[in-house]
């Protein structure tokens, strides 16, 4: 690992040929020596990784997709395939030099042989294929308290601050980056595994009794919790910023987190975004701004980010809309090359320093969507309608009078082979003249997603918060696609 | 902490030496200074801290009851009273190093100063009885709870080679983190699931096959709960070698059941292990093998084992109330806290039989004070001792799942037991088998029999959902 504050300063020339230089050495003397699948794709393609000059080399590559990793029935271990290890052929093929050696010898083989051994695991939420073991060596460890702390520096948090993270607990990555990263810092936190482990009024006490400066939540789950806070006339002064994994916020969410934290005493508070995935290992901040979008700080000498055509796979210009592409570097245990990750960033990636603060690290441009989240539909008679479900996000969290929503997809009459229904449950603002606002959300929700809701049905918040499940699942369900299939 | 080589040879005296010198420090350089509630309490009952010369001494100070620690709606921040402040004037080393010190001190050395008593986690008890209590760890705690860690890897033979899952249910709770820093620090391949609540059986047991483990770490009625579902539906785990219980006591009962589930399962060499948590001891104390007692870190904490009524000190092996007293700790400490948890067999001094390490241990199943309940039964006022039944229900050999509920009928009170005997069915006769046993362990309060099924009564348990199951339901005036 690079230094961060020289990473940061380092030339978009530099910083590429230190990509070339890293990921020349990371083919040759680790993927493909230890990394199964990626050895015998190499071996197939007829590809000499001596050979491979750098990044340019890169689309030469196949891409790897979910799928190729995700278990399944016939090959539940399918995921071995992609962690570094040197088996026993390895070791005896490389190691005897070694193992002659005077300094450590057959001691120090094993060692290093250690060296590979996974100590931690997390695993993909599966929600759009099972989930997906991705193992930590000792060494991976240390780099994800790295990125943590790199990711805290870039939101100006310090280990004077006090965190409250509010992740909901599981072997995922969006907890264990926050622990790791508070860790690296040394910084006072709470790792409460959110309102589902320790419930909401314990959540509530805790923010009393550690008055934290930085809050650490899902955006569905914090604005929930702000409201019942504020309900409860609860002193959240301390907050200075609060940062968002999970999910993306859209911006007329952020502002009403803003508003209920300025309520409750806080100054000036800022909500900060974050762009992580299981695959890569780790998470990235989005530069601070209260109105303007810098993009995700990318770190150049631990991955390699390309933007490709989501249709033909062949790589975007700087700034150009496309599906982001991973490349792993440097790391141990699970590692992927050239990943579809199913996320399109839509102002693609940016190689100009940042204009906020100036750092020369690549930046992954804020609006990212799942391409994953498009879905086929049946609405009218004409079959097939795409609808990007996407959509319902920003102007349903970010609706100045809606509390909470829930979208439902059902078959007419429960009946596989009939038309789609689309419901939409909500629970809006008190005082709101129904009528009228049935009336202005169908019209927005037709303009942005271009289908019309079946109904709109009106419920209390404590019997949706109940149906969202935010007390009890690990994160709320805001889309059910309840469809009866033949 | 100690070297802990050392500290397991230690002879009793020499414990008692290391013991009196870490109390007297710990009172006179922190507690006596920097800890608001011992301080008011020191001055209010006229106590000369300097009076304290060693563990004998203790006896001359008031107990801390979970009342004085919990918050309640009037005071959230009552806990804040039992941490150590953090801000000293000057700081120790620094008075140590004098000018020259201070002018050559670097920089990271300063920061180092502040360590043991910055706070770096938030844990809490589990709140059984009152709310949660929030609890400080410092750096120095943190680096005491994977001592401690360690040390338990140690007893139960746990190395690098060793694949583990973590599944205690996920709280900011030193037992989950006492096995992750464990297990990260030994470097043993580990998943940490958060238990049943996050990631639920089948997840788990898939977990347990993929990754060939050879140890589950989770409380006994999981443990059990698993192997349940393992011998039932034929799913074999030969590389199971160890089971760790921890979170609540494990009659040895139980203990053998779990290791014939192993077994069934296709484990050999098996081996089942518990240890006892206490979050104000900062840390859980293992046993080397089921009946040798829960050996204690004597360097980190300090155990008295009392009368429960009448606060007096216990004799060796006598049966009593736990209250500890932390020796080496920042953050939030306590004198003579008192756990309400009871040592069925007390403790002693002797060296363990089996294992040959000095330390202090804890003998006997280890029963909760909030498990005792006194029953209004018409004629009669009885106590209906829970753990009592507990232990013998948990070693009936055909009962599979079941919890008791106390019901008020009228002026009267009356216990229902609700159980299965198996997944699928239930066995004919259940109820009468269960009132026999009863009858000849001597359990002599009416009792009503329901037979459910095993999802009922798990459901109702909390098996997936709480941190440990829950078989007790007082239902009274609810």
């Amino acid at each position: 690992m690079e230094n961060w504050e020289k990473l940061n300063k380092m030339s978009y020339k530099e910083i590429r040929e230190m990509q070339d230089r890293k990921l020349r050495a990371f083919l040759a003397n680790q993927i493909y020596l230890y990394s199964k699948c990626y050895s015998e794709k190499l071996n197939e393609l007829k590809i000499d990784p001596m050979k491979v000059k750098g990044i340019e080399d890169l689309k030469h590559l196949p891409f790897t997709y979910k799928e190729d990793i995700a278990p399944t029935d016939d090959n539940p271990q399918r995921h071995k395939d992609y962690v570094l290890r040197p088996d026993e052929e390895v070791t005896e093929k490389y190691g005897h030099l070694a193992q002659l050696s005077p300094y450590g010898g057959k001691a120090a083989v094993e060692e290093k042989v250690y060296d590979f051994k996974p100590v931690h695991i997390h695993f993909t939420t599966g929600r759009t294929a099972e989930p997906t073991p991705f193992l930590y060596t000792k060494r991976d460890l240390e780099k994800i308290r790295e990125t943590g702390y790199r990711l805290l520096d870039v939101f100006n948090v310090t280990s004077d601050d006090v965190t409250l993270n509010a992740f909901p607990f599981a072997p995922h990555l969006a907890f264990w980056q926050t622990f790791f990263a508070g860790e690296k810092l040394n910084m006072p936190a709470l790792n409460s595994g959110g309102g589902k482990i320790m419930g909401t009024q314990n959540l509530l006490d805790a923010v009393e009794f550690l008055q934290p400066s930085v809050l650490v939540f899902i955006p569905g789950y914090a604005y929930y919790f702000l409201r019942e806070a504020v309900n409860q006339g609860r002193d959240f002064s301390s907050v200075k910023r609060i940062f968002f994994g999970g999910e993306r916020v859209p911006p007329g969410l952020k502002d009403k987190i803003r508003d209920l934290l300025i309520q409750m005493g806080a100054e000036d508070p800022i909500c900060l975004a974050t762009y992580g995935m299981t695959e890569a290992r780790t998470a990235w901040g989005e530069c601070p701004s209260h109105d303007e979008y810098f993009g995700y700080h990318t770190y150049p000498d631990l991955e390699i980010f390309e933007t490709v055509d989501p249709q033909t796979g062949e790589n975007v210009g700087e700034g150009e809309e496309g599906e982001v592409v991973y490349t792993a570097l440097d790391w141990r245990g699970t590692c992927v090359l050239r990943y579809r990750t199913g996320d399109i960033a839509k102002g693609g990636i940016l190689y100009e320093p940042c204009p906020n603060c100036g750092r020369t690290v690549p930046r992954i441009s804020s609006n990212i969507q799942r391409k994953s989240e498009v879905k086929e539909f049946d609405l009218t008679k004409v079959k097939g309608t795409l609808v990007n479900l996407n959509a319902f996000f920003p102007l349903l969290m970010g609706h100045p009078d809606i509390l909470e929503w829930q979208v439902e997809i059902r078959k007419r009459n429960d009946d596989p082979y009939d038309l789609d229904e689309i419901y939409l449950y909500v629970a809006p603002k008190e005082g709101i003249e129904k009528e009228k606002f049935s009336s202005e959300l169908r019209q927005r929700i037709i303009r942005d997603t271009e289908v019309s809701l079946t109904d709109i049905i009106y419920m209390p918040v404590p019997d949706l918060l109940n149906q969202l499940g935010m007390e009890t699942e690990v994160k709320e369900k805001r889309i059910l696609d309840n469809r009866v299939k033949a | 902490m100690q070297l802990w080589s050392k500290v397991s040879k230690m002879s009793p005296q020499d414990i008692k030496s290391m013991q009196d010198s870490l109390l007297v420090s710990m009172i006179k350089d922190e507690m006596s200074s920097y800890h608001p509630y011992y301080q008011k309490l020191f001055a209010e009952k006229g106590i000369d801290p300097q009076t304290i010369k060693g563990t004998d001494d203790l006896k001359e100070l008031p107990f801390t009851t979970k009342k004085e620690v919990a918050p309640d709606e009037t005071d959230l921040k009552r806990p804040k009273q039992f941490v150590l402040e953090q801000i000293r004037e000057g700081g120790q080393a620094e008075k140590k190093k004098g000018f020259l010190g201070k002018l050559f001190k670097k920089k990271e050395e300063e920061e180092k100063e502040d360590y043991p008593y910055r706070m770096v986690q938030l844990f809490y008890t589990r709140g059984k009885v009152k709310k949660m209590v929030p609890l400080v760890f410092t750096a120095l705690d943190l680096r005491n709870l994977k001592e401690t860690g360690m040390r338990s890897f140690d007893f139960w033979g746990l190395e690098r080679d060793d694949s583990t899952i973590n599944a205690f249910s996920y709280m900011p709770h030193v037992s989950f983190w006492q096995i992750f820093y464990a297990t990260v620090e030994i470097g043993s391949t580990a998943l940490q699931t958060g238990g049943g609540r996050v990631l639920g059986a089948e997840k788990i047991l898939k977990a347990l096959f993929n990754l060939e483990a050879t140890t589950l770490i989770t409380f006994p009625g999981y443990a059990e709960y698993c192997l349940q579902i393992l011998n039932r539906f034929g799913f074999m785990m030969p590389t199971l070698e160890k089971i760790v219980l921890g979170m609540d006591d494990a009659p040895p009962s139980l203990i053998k059941k779990i290791q014939e589930g192993m077994e069934k399962a296709g484990a050999k060499d098996t081996q089942v292990f518990r240890s006892y948590y206490l979050s104000e001891a900062k840390g859980g104390w293992p046993e080397c093998s089921p009946g040798y007692g829960y050996h204690i870190h004597p360097d980190h904490v300090f155990v008295e084992i009392v009368d429960p009524e009448t606060g007096e000190r216990k004799n060796e092996e006598e049966s009593g109330e736990i209250v500890i007293t932390n020796l080496d700790a920042r953050g939030t400490v306590f004198l003579r806290f008192r756990s309400g948890d009871i040592a069925t067999g007390g403790m002693t001094t002797k060296p363990c039989p089996n294992c040959g390490r000095t330390v202090p241990r804890i003998l006997g199943d280890i029963d909760r004070l909030d498990r005792i309940f006194e029953l209004n039964l018409g004629q009669e006022k009885r106590e209906f001792n829970f753990n009592d039944m507990r232990r013998l229900l948990l070693g009936m050999k055909d009962l599979s799942q079941w919890y008791v509920e106390i019901n008020r009928e009228g002026e009267s009170d009356r216990l229902k037991l609700v159980a299965c005997s198996g997944i699928k069915e239930n066995e004919p006769d259940l109820d009468k088998k269960i009132h026999k046993y009863l009858e000849q362990e001597n359990f002599d309060i009416p009792l009503h029999i329901d037979i459910s099924s095993y999802e009922d009564i798990t459901q109702r348990q909390g098996m997936e959902r709480g941190v440990t199951e829950c078989r007790i339901f007082d239902k009274r005036n609810k």
